[in-house]
């Protein structure tokens, strides 16, 4: 090459990239090449070329040093009549960027509907998105990414560790005329953060895949209070209306969710679908639960299936755990404070048509699949009686790993409160929790289907059964008050039950439990 | 012997006179808030104009809250500065002096139903 002309070329090439023109080619072979968009579709047809704008984050010799800054420029650049059509897409180099980033959709001078961040290499871990020393408006950066009031965004290919409150946080305000529909976050990594690695809230639909996060204070995955078609809407009443007439689900697919106070919470969450994922080493695994903290009670009309729940033995009571919580629990009952339950598999808090089939559930101490309601009548643990297990089949789950892995005191437990729930087609010989033996087996444990009951037909409270509480012995292990309600709350470690020295290997994963020191457990 | 008298420089002007223009107001402690999961405590504070308020979040939060200007006095300028534009959960602040006088209510936009609390600013101005 001529030696003038190289040098041209770089200036050229330096010029363009300053402008932020190039990374156009980089951005679309991960999202998807313009330049294939634009083959022609027939003789003389050519299809539109989506035009891409890319805003390029790196540490030294790009337009912008942070990913803020490319985020607003991006935004007022979408502002502009004549760029609508344009896709803009926020390219953040290799790198660790201390602050925490801010969509926030309600600003009028700035448009980031539809907007992408990515990080520029596949390995998510290159890119990240550090909250320790990071400054926001309010002082300590709160989340590495906070998108408010905004629909279409898409988050992919970075970590977001060590934040204040969240790793990935996309919301709308319970205010009308706020939303964040369509999300999709993909390819991240959360760890280490005071509440929530992937958190949406308040949202229409939207997507979590291909995903890790450990070490939250609260959960890796959350997805709170999904809206209602009216904001009226209830499930009481003797017929109530679908949350939403046309649902628009959330998909959590292929993530991985280890030592976090909970693998997956869902407070008030609906048309939720979980597949594919693996839950292990958590305090619990899997756990959509109704709260009076969130609008749209209850939790409701979820899928889990095809997942790996094993191994939520992860104590974080204990002093010696990695990550302390920040989990309110599940509220005061009878004056005691009731935590959520550890060494269990899938818990159903509350919530109502669920569907939890073909998991791979095992090798969790206490519990492999628990179901219980809030007793909202003379305990008032849910204001509104809201919290109620009803018609939540559970179904087609392989328990305890073939025998070689079973879950601890029982692989299915219930409180025998609710009604139209039902167990069918678990693996044969699965161990179900039978209370006082007062009331039969079968009538806790009914087979599907069992006729739909509506949630002012039911109760919330069965003293009978001895599963819920037991009246004089209200710290019994075996009933959820007294379990979860343990006082020191580490002493639920107490009734586990650990049915095989070790665990076998499974794929390519090593359980982690954490280690009580002298004195710390207090059991009787 | 005759001492010259020399003009004090501006900037001394503007440093002597500094303490009298910002009043009393300035130095009173700023009215705290407490921002907690569904609650700011308290929920009603009354100040007089040109006094501050300060917010800040409880370290035993589980929820992100943020601090929303709902409705403020007739007539107010630059109302969006007295809402946060981010959320938080614990481990922040957020600080706002009122300089108008009137009727100040706020919500926390995720917790809305749960979350108010009402400023209500005096007419005397100076101290708070």
């Amino acid at each position: 090459m001529n030696h003038r002309f190289a040098v041209f070329a770089l200036a050229v090439a330096f010029c363009v990239s300053l402008a932020g023109l190039t990374p156009a080619f980089s951005a679309a072979s991960e999202l998807g090449n313009p330049a294939s968009a634009s083959a022609k579709k027939g003789k003389g047809q050519k299809k539109a070329v989506p035009k891409v704008k890319v805003f390029l984050v790196c540490k030294h010799g790009c337009q912008f040093r942070t990913i803020q800054k490319a985020v607003n420029a991006a935004g007022a650049f979408k502002r502009e009549k004549k760029n609508a059509k344009t896709r803009a897409i926020v390219e953040v180099m290799p790198g660790k960027y201390v602050e925490g980033v801010v969509l926030d959709g309600t600003r009028r001078k700035k448009n980031f509907e539809g907007l992408t961040i990515i990080g520029a290499k596949k390995n998510p871990r290159k890119t990240i998105l550090e909250g320790k020393n990071a400054k926001g408006e309010l002082g300590a950066a709160q989340n590495g990414i906070e998108v408010v009031d905004v629909d279409g965004v898409i988050i992919k290919n970075m970590w977001a560790r060590n934040y204040e409150s969240n790793g990935f946080f996309v919301h709308a305000a319970t205010q009308s005329g706020q939303h964040c529909d369509g999300y999709t976050m993909n390819n991240l990594v959360a760890s280490g953060n005071r509440s929530y690695g992937l958190f949406a809230k308040g949202c229409l639909g939207g997507k979590m895949l291909n995903s890790t996060g450990f070490r939250q204070g609260d959960s890796a995955f959350y997805i709170g209070e999904t809206p209602c078609d009216t904001t009226t809407w209830t499930n009481h009443g003797t017929a109530p209306a679908p949350c939403q007439a046309k649902p628009k689900w959330s998909v959590l697919r292929n993530d991985v969710s280890y030592e976090n106070v909970l693998g997956y919470s869902g407070t008030n969450s609906k048309y939720v679908l979980i597949a594919e994922s693996d839950f292990f080493n958590n305090g619990a695994g899997i756990v959509p639960n109704t709260l009076d903290s969130e609008g749209y009670e209850p939790n409701g009309w979820n899928v889990f299936e095809k997942n790996n729940v094993f191994w939520n033995n992860y104590n974080y009571f204990l002093a010696g755990s990695a990550f302390k919580t920040v989990s309110g629990g599940l509220g005061q009952l009878a004056g005691v404070t009731v935590n959520y339950p550890t060494g269990v598999g899938i818990v159903l808090y509350g919530g109502a048509n669920n569907i939890v089939r073909q998991n791979n559930v095992f090798g969790n101490y206490k519990w492999g699949v628990a179901s219980f309601s809030g007793p909202g009548e003379s305990f008032v643990a849910n204001v509104g009686d809201d919290a109620k297990n009803i018609n939540n089949q559970i179904v087609e789950n392989s328990m305890g790993l073939g025998g070689t892995d079973p879950n601890g005191e029982f692989d299915f437990w219930n409180d025998a409160t609710g009604g139209g729930n039902c167990w069918s087609a678990n693996t044969a010989g699965s161990s179900f929790a039978p209370g006082n033996g007062s009331i039969p087996l079968n009538t806790i444990y009914p087979a599907c289907p069992q006729p739909t009951v509506l949630a002012d037909q039911v109760r919330s409270l069965s003293l009978s059964a001895g599963l819920q509480v037991i009246l004089g012995d209200e710290s019994n292990p075996s009933t959820i008050l007294g379990y979860a309600g343990q006082s020191p709350a580490q002493n639920q470690q107490c009734s586990w039950v650990r049915r095989v020295p070790a665990h076998p290997p499974f794929e390519s994963f090593t359980p982690v439990e954490v280690a009580a020191q002298p004195g710390e457990l207090t059991c009787k | 012997m005759q001492i010259a008298r020399r003009p004090l420089p501006l900037a001394a002007v503007v440093l002597c006179l500094l303490p009298a223009a910002a009043g009393a107001g300035s130095s009173a402690k700023p009215k705290l808030i407490t921002v907690a999961d569904f609650y700011f405590g308290p929920d009603q504070v009354t100040i007089k104009r040109g006094a501050t308020v300060k917010w800040v979040w409880a370290a035993t939060n589980t929820y992100p809250h943020d601090v929303h200007l709902k409705q403020g006095p007739k007539g107010l300028a630059h109302k969006g500065s007295y809402s946060t534009r981010t959320s938080a959960v614990t481990n922040a602040r957020f600080t706002r002096a009122f300089e108008t006088p009137g009727t100040y209510r706020f919500i926390c936009t995720i917790h809305l139903t749960q979350m108010k609390l009402t400023v209500t600013v005096l007419r005397g101005a100076g101290s708070s």
